[in-house]
């Protein structure tokens, strides 16, 4: 497959299955045995942006914001397979556009993404303070 | 110490307060902020996904807004107390009730405000290394 033919776009029901399977890949520690749990977290979300390889999903940027001061970015998972690509990179640039400039593009990353947030743009942030989840 | 006739706060879920009073209470937090706009602040109302109101006297005292997919992550975008009612519990109960609307399991962050560790470390709050933004322009 090729890594460089991905296609993007704003998505509001990708699915349940598709989504876990990515994550599992991906190696996002999500409910994914629980795909009643995924399909609410997607529909509970305010910005989907995909990339496919044909039909298959390869990417994922899921994000609640108000489309108007701030977003924070939940999910951002891209199947190995696709990685190093800048398939990343591009699920984050598609999600800014759609929000537009006025909108702050926060997240907190997983461990394994430490150094790679600053090396494509954003700022570190000191102050984040967090309640971690109970289940 | 005189107790009388201190009115009670009450708390609530609201989907619309207005926007003057609540940049009134952005205003007396004291906080630095930069939401004066009403037409901006009536969007930032509408489009939240959790809004909880402290009232003393139906008097807008507390508001704290929230982005949430009720199930995995919950940002806290806003939290200000009237600089008057501050020290009362009113931010911690409006945490505790943002908290329950989106669900206990969720991952509930925040930004602090220069001023406002102390604050969330007694709430109990972890301090996160890995944040990043990309700041509005």
């Amino acid at each position: 497959m090729n890594r460089d033919a991905l296609t993007y776009s704003i998505e509001t029901s990708p699915g349940a299955a598709e989504v876990a399977e990515l994550y599992r890949a991906a190696g996002l520690n999500r409910p994914v045995d629980d795909l009643e749990r995924i399909g609410r977290m997607l529909a509970g979300s305010d910005l989907i942006v995909c990339a496919r390889a044909g039909d298959r999903l390869a990417g994922i940027a899921r994000s609640v914001t108000d489309f108007s001061y701030a977003c924070y970015l939940s999910d951002l998972a891209v199947h190995p397979y696709f990685q190093r690509a800048g398939a990343g990179r591009e699920l984050i640039q598609r999600t800014r556009e759609a929000l537009g400039p006025e909108v702050a593009l926060i997240l907190l990353a997983a461990p394994s993404a430490k150094d790679y947030y600053g090396h494509i743009g954003f700022d570190h942030a000191p102050n984040c303070w967090m309640i971690a989840r109970q289940r | 110490m005189e107790r009388d006739n201190v009115p009670e706060i009450t708390y609530a879920l609201e989907d619309c307060p207005t926007p003057v009073e609540v940049i009134r209470v952005f205003v007396a937090s004291g906080l630095p902020h930069a939401l004066d706009d009403p037409a901006k602040m009536a969007r930032l109302i509408e489009t939240a996904d959790v809004i909880v109101c402290a009232r003393e006297d139906g008097r807008l005292v507390g508001f704290a807004r929230a982005l949430t997919d009720f199930l995995y992550t919950c940002y806290l975008s806003d939290l200000v107390v009237d600089a008057a009612c501050q020290g009362k519990g009113v931010g911690a109960e409006l945490v505790r009730r943002v908290r329950c609307a989106a669900g206990e399991g969720v991952r509930f962050h925040l930004f602090a405000a220069p001023g406002a560790v102390t604050f969330y470390e007694r709430l109990g709050m972890k301090r996160v290394d890995d944040a990043w933004e990309w700041p509005a322009a």
